[in-house]
């Protein structure tokens, strides 16, 4: 029968050495404080910038799908009555792409016209009513992207005795369009940020392990392994990292706090609710991501430093 | 314990440091390295601890050849050797406990007995009480002793000391010298590289002379 050793021994002295290790990380971190403190602003400046961009733009997007764009004002022919607006109305109605046809007969367009455009007496003058009938039609849900819309009012415009069509659709595409090549670009700023924050990441290390050269030949003189040397360093990047994350998610609260007012005004104006958001759960991956990605390049930039340093 | 055969190394860009050591030392005894500068001497202290690889031979410690250990398993091997220098290679931001700690802190040892040991290994080399202080605030023989308590805080079963009483008068040099011989007294193989022959003789013990990287003289007391 094999003996089974006892792992307790061995995993109280890993937890021993971990402890080690996160004590001389504080106390390297609290022996620089004002050095340590730039390096966190340098991370938080790098996180905050495209973070906030992409955030609003999100928020932006979020907007534009409240702008209620998605009805399709069909015109019709001048010579087509209010029971001709109807009959298309319910043949409208009938199609699975279509969620509700609300007509405007003549007289109720004209009305409005008045009311809205304060040319009441110039009306008067006309002998007969100029304004066709019109039928507002709301798309079905699976209408759900700019480029179906475009599709539904295109055949809308195909229907006999419609003059012309008119939809939100176009400058709403154009506005996704650029939302989106905005958010994508937004991705890529991240990733060069990113980048940059592994760059701060190896200099800040490199830096260390050369001020502290002499404490690692000494340590690797008297048997220390690379993962005892290399433990503290990993610990301070993880702070590094999530202390950075957290102060740019600071400066992006802040800076959505500032620009809030502002651009709530704007977004009334359209009568939607416009608000930047920071959802927790994005903090939280932010905080996540930034944590390993400082790890990752610490471990990387110490397998390149730890090499060249011999007892 | 200590077992060379046709031990060589040479270091790139060919200087021959090491030609042909064939020695043996065994365990629980203390052996005197000597010879002028550039003779070897740090060189084979070198090759033992595994600081340096040899180029050449074998080298054989507690029956296991080392020569060839893989990198992984170094630390694992030195952790069983203490090693002196001239220059004490003491970290001179920690304080005295912090420095003789390091080589049970990599262990992972668990504190209490961390400070247990460190006492004891103090105590041993007559520094009890100094704790706190910083290596700038010791003398060169405080220091030297540091060095010495740090070495042998584990419990090693090999001690070498590069010329550990170069800087040090003859009194402190003596004082430090016993302190090695009661090591040695509890079964410690200590090999020692010196080029203090006064010391030497006033001590006696084998005297390991090397030259030109040969060993040149084995003599027994």
């Amino acid at each position: 029968m094999s003996r089974r050793l006892d792992p307790r021994p061995a995993l109280r002295r890993r937890l021993q050495l971990h402890r080690q290790a996160l004590r001389q990380a504080l106390a390297n971190l609290r022996a620089a404080p004002l050095p340590n403190l730039f390096t966190l602003l340098a991370i938080a400046v790098a996180l905050a910038l495209p973070t906030g961009t992409w955030l609003a733009l999100h928020s932006l997007g979020d907007l534009g799908g409240r702008f209620n764009p998605r009805e399709i004002d069909v015109f019709l022919q001048p010579d087509r009555d209010d029971a001709a607006a109807r009959r298309l109305a319910d043949s409208i109605a009938a199609r699975p792409d279509v969620a509700e046809v609300t007509v405007i007969g003549r007289a109720q367009a004209l009305a409005e016209f008045r009311a809205a455009s304060g040319l009441g007496e110039a009306l008067d003058l006309l002998p007969d009513n100029p304004l066709p009938a019109v039928l507002v039609v709301r798309p079905a849900a699976t209408v759900d992207s700019p480029e179906r819309l475009a599709a539904l009012a295109a055949e809308l415009g195909r229907l006999a005795g419609v003059d012309a069509v008119e939809g939100h659709h176009a400058w709403v595409q154009k506005v996704y369009a650029l939302l989106r090549s905005l958010q994508r670009l937004s991705v890529v700023v991240a990733s060069l940020f990113a980048l940059l924050v592994a760059l701060v990441i190896y200099i800040v290390l490199r830096v260390e392990v050369l001020e502290r050269r002499q404490e690692i030949e000494v340590s690797k003189l008297v048997g220390a392994d690379d993962a005892f040397v290399r433990r503290p360093f990993l610990y301070n990047a993880l702070f590094t990292g999530l202390g950075g994350a957290l102060l740019g998610l600071g400066l992006v609260a802040l800076a959505f706090a500032a620009l809030d007012g502002p651009l709530r005004a704007v977004a009334a104006l359209y009568d939607s609710p416009l608000q930047l958001r920071l959802p927790l759960g994005f903090a939280l991956r932010l905080l996540l991501a930034a944590g390993a990605l400082s790890v990752a390049a610490a471990w990387l930039a110490l397998a390149l430093l730890l090499r060249r340093i011999r007892p | 314990m200590i077992e060379c055969r046709h031990l060589g190394k040479r270091y790139p860009g060919g200087h021959e440091a090491l030609l042909d050591i064939n020695l043996s030392v065994a365990r629980g005894e203390l052996a005197f390295l000597t010879g002028h500068s550039g003779a070897g001497k740090s060189t084979l202290l070198k090759l033992i601890a595994l600081l340096e690889r040899p180029t050449r031979g074998s080298l054989r410690v507690n029956g296991h050849e080392v020569a060839r250990l893989p990198a992984a398993a170094v630390p694992g091997y030195r952790r069983h050797i203490g090693i002196i220098f001239q220059d004490h290679r003491l970290l001179a931001d920690r304080n005295v406990f912090e420095n003789v700690a390091l080589p049970l802190r990599i262990t992972g040892m668990a504190e209490p007995q961390v400070a247990k040991r460190v006492r004891a290994a103090l105590d041993k080399v007559g520094l009890l009480g100094r704790e706190d202080s910083r290596p700038a605030a010791l003398s060169a023989g405080q220091q030297q002793r540091v060095g010495i308590a740090r070495a042998i805080v584990n419990r090693p079963a090999i001690l070498l000391a590069d010329e550990p009483t170069g800087n040090l008068d003859p009194d402190l040099s003596r004082e430090i010298m016993r302190l090695f011989l009661d090591f040695n007294r509890v079964g410690v193989t200590a090999i020692i590289a010196t080029h203090d022959h006064a010391l030497i003789d006033e001590f006696g013990h084998r005297r390991l002379h090397l030259e030109g990287g040969r060993l040149v003289e084995d003599r027994q007391p």
